[in-house]
């Protein structure tokens, strides 16, 4: 005998995900998740944005990683609020689901808040299929993981709305193709933000910054 | 290994919906699965089989039908997939104005039991 069943597979995460954004919004909060490879430059990009916001905007992070808390005890140093998620426990899972986030983003006090990042587990394929619950997905890419990835992980770059190219100041010593890189962005994510700059010189940061300041009104 | 996690709440589902139906054995779950849903196929079947065992799905075998990837021009409103990249232009006036028809798909469609 058949039963029809015709359930979404994620739906319960969906649903987690919808009630969440609509949570960090009623509190005031902009939800940013940064998605990318391991070693793409995430957790420097927070530090530096940390820096740069400073006294004008208050940063909480939700820091994902399979094992260790070697991300989280370098933003810790910067006196941000920061719940770490290690996924271990959760069977290694390369990916963050909507509730684990919005426990963790329950353990701070979001009305003393105004952008909460979440870095996603380093990994350009699962995280792109969960919504986690953000306003904004954000991909990080660096200039020495070449022009290819954007065609590589379209999932990923195809639910960014912005995309931070990253590194830039390595444009002289790389092969890379720049351009390129642009236009594989596009080709995936014809709508895609895309924001040049290096976490190292400090070079382009403002735009980054500028655009975040933009979203948070 | 996200699959581990939808292959969870695959069986969760299915228990859900016959918590009030009568039958003995689960024989089969039918899913259909998004060519661009980014789940591997392979990688369901294998996160399926490998924790099955001791559980009402032991007898169960998962079948998984792909819905191919159908985007629609907004310009010129032609219909098209991707073939070996994945480019969302549109083959005949080259716009990049795109509707995502199907092939995002991840969803428990059916189940046999007995």
């Amino acid at each position: 005998m058949q039963i029809k069943i015709l359930k979404k597979v994620l739906a319960a995460n969906d649903r987690v995900a919808d009630d969440s954004r609509k949570h960090y919004s009623d509190n005031g909060v902009l939800a940013i998740n940064l998605m990318s490879s391991p070693g793409s430059g995430k957790t420097t990009l927070i530090e530096k944005t940390i820096q740069a916001l400073k006294g004008k905007k208050r940063i909480g992070v939700v820091e994902g990683d399979i094992e260790t808390s070697l991300d989280a005890d370098k933003i810790a140093k910067h006196g941000v609020p920061i719940v770490s998620i290690n996924t271990g426990p959760f069977g290694g899972a390369c990916h963050l689901e909507a509730a684990w986030i919005r426990q963790a983003a329950d353990q701070m006090d979001l009305k003393e808040i105004d952008l909460l990042f979440v870095e996603n587990i380093g990994n350009m394929v699962c995280p792109a299929e969960f919504d986690t619950g953000s306003h904004f997905n954000v991909a990080v890419l660096s200039t020495p993981e070449g022009e290819d990835k954007p065609l590589k992980y379209p999932l990923l770059f195809n639910t960014s709305q912005v995309v931070v190219i990253n590194k830039c100041d390595l444009l002289g010593v790389l092969d890379l193709d720049l351009d390129l890189m642009k236009e594989n962005i596009k080709k995936v994510n014809p709508k895609a933000v895309i924001i040049e700059l290096s976490t190292k010189t400090g070079e382009g940061l403002d735009k980054w910054t500028d655009w975040l300041l933009k979203e948070l009104g | 290994m996200h699959e581990l996690s939808i292959v969870q709440n695959v069986m969760q589902i299915v228990l859900e919906n016959l918590k009030e139906k009568e039958y003995e054995t689960i024989l089969e779950i039918n899913l259909k699965v998004g060519e661009f849903s980014g789940v591997v196929s392979e990688a369901l079947q294998f996160s399926f089989e490998a924790i099955k065992e001791d559980t009402e799905f032991s007898a169960c075998s998962l079948n998984i039908d792909i819905i191919p990837f159908l985007a629609e021009c907004q310009e010129c409103k032609k219909q098209y997939n991707i073939e070996s990249e994945f480019f969302l232009i549109c083959p005949s006036c080259k716009s990049q104005e795109y509707k995502i028809l199907s092939g995002r798909e991840l969803y428990v469609d059916s189940v046999e039991v007995d």
